[in-house]
């Protein structure tokens, strides 16, 4: 636990210290509802906001809401195909998303790791579609034990790229989870992103995030 | 007479049904652990760290020591008063006895329509003394132990993949077998 606050710390200084005009910062708050519809169809619901604490202009401001909805298919208990929908409200801008996602969590000893492509496209109106492609790799690993069970802290660690096919996006992402109850779980961390790798005109944004996980089943 | 005989019947093919498997596992100091269990330990010499955890289950609560040795993660089980329960050594499934295999693969084929083994542990049980052997570097001798096989499968049967605990005795004929609940993973996909 302490080694993680370190982290986190040291994580936020150094962001801090080199960040130039491009950099943005703010809070990533999510609540994701899932519900199981069969053994094999999960129907999951979230909702985000982002709002900055510091943007371009030093000031503080509301940036977007996320609303989220996603059939997720398994094929078995450790692979599954997503398919879902995000209407994005940004300033008086509708932005509509669809994606497919492929996930693949594997359980090693006491450490649990998670693949995930995705292909979303994205339309907005009087705008062309456009399209991203993700991969992310998580790891989770219990403060206590082999598997995370109730009342439990955990690490969760995530490295994603994205690609629009004109440039590269990259997120990092250290949290710490704790197991509340057995369908609910809360999650709290930082959410690093740099974008405009390519075209050298590199964009930093540190969010804090919290995400709460809540089963219906 | 047939009534009484009837119902003993229904109570051992109960028993031999899959029971869900309710575990809960966290790290202890190794100090709260019971004195008896940390002298057996202590006395073993083992060149690694040993981690000790409480294993609560629908089964009772058990303190285990968790070390590596000769590249196999060995987990020691211990009673609440300490007294030793069984030794398990990760492995993998081919380094049991072919014919065993052979028995074990059956039952599984049987059972399942597909299946995929996740984890192999050989479940060693017997007298303080002869345990203690197992921890004996380039020991040659006959260890006398009980083994048994706990196997971990992942199992596709009416298109539905379930995760199991099988338990096998040295002859390879199944002693138990408990399912798992799935562990939630929604946190690592959305």
């Amino acid at each position: 636990m302490k080694t993680f606050c370190c982290f986190l710390l040291s994580f936020c200084c150094s962001n801090l210290l080199f960040a130039q005009s491009n950099f943005n910062t703010g809070f990533l708050p999510k609540i994701v509802v899932s519900k199981k519809l069969s053994n094999k169809n999960i129907w999951v619901n979230s909702l985000e906001s982002r709002t900055f604490i510091l943007d371009d202009n030093n000031e503080f401001s509301h940036s977007l809401v996320d609303i989220s909805s996603i059939i997720s298919i398994k094929t078995d208990f450790e692979q599954s195909f997503n398919f879902g929908y995000i209407l994005r409200f940004r300033d008086d801008k509708t932005i509509h998303r669809i994606f497919q996602h492929y996930n693949f969590v594997s359980q090693l000893t006491s450490i649990k790791i998670a693949h995930r492509i995705a292909f979303e496209q994205f339309y907005q109106s009087k705008r062309q579609t456009t399209f991203r492609t993700r991969y992310r790799f998580t790891l989770e690993k219990p403060l206590s034990g082999e598997r995370v069970d109730i009342k439990e802290f955990y690490l969760k660690l995530g490295n994603e790229l994205l690609y629009d096919f004109t440039d590269l996006k990259i997120r990092i992402t250290p949290y710490l989870g704790y197991q509340i109850y057995k369908k609910d779980r809360i999650e709290f961390g930082l959410d690093y992103r740099l974008g405009e790798f390519i075209k050298n005109n590199t964009q930093n944004d540190l969010w804090f995030r919290t995400t709460w996980y809540i089963s219906l089943n | 007479m047939k009534k009484i005989l009837f119902f003993l019947l229904l109570i051992i093919v109960s028993s031999l049904q899959c029971q869900e498997k309710l575990e809960r596992e966290y790290r202890i100091k190794s100090t709260e652990a019971p004195n008896k269990a940390l002298d057996f330990i202590d006395k073993l010499n083992l060149p690694k760290k040993v981690k000790w955890y409480i294993e609560a289950s629908n089964e009772g609560k058990t303190f285990e020591a968790k070390t590596c040795f000769e590249n196999h993660l060995f987990s020691v089980e211990f009673s609440e008063k300490g007294i030793l329960i069984d030794v398990e050594m990760k492995t993998s499934f081919s380094k049991i006895e072919a014919s065993v295999k052979e028995k074990i693969t059956k039952t599984f084929k049987d059972r399942f329509d597909k299946y995929r083994i996740k984890k192999t542990q050989f479940q060693y049980r017997g007298l303080q003394k002869e345990l203690t052997k197992l921890f004996v570097k380039y020991y040659n001798n006959t260890i006398e132990v009980d083994v048994f096989y706990e196997i971990v499968v992942k199992g596709k049967k009416d298109k539905n993949y379930e995760l199991y605990e099988f338990l096998f005795d040295a002859k390879g004929d199944l002693v138990k077998s408990l399912k798992f609940a799935i562990p939630n993973s929604d946190n690592l996909q959305f």
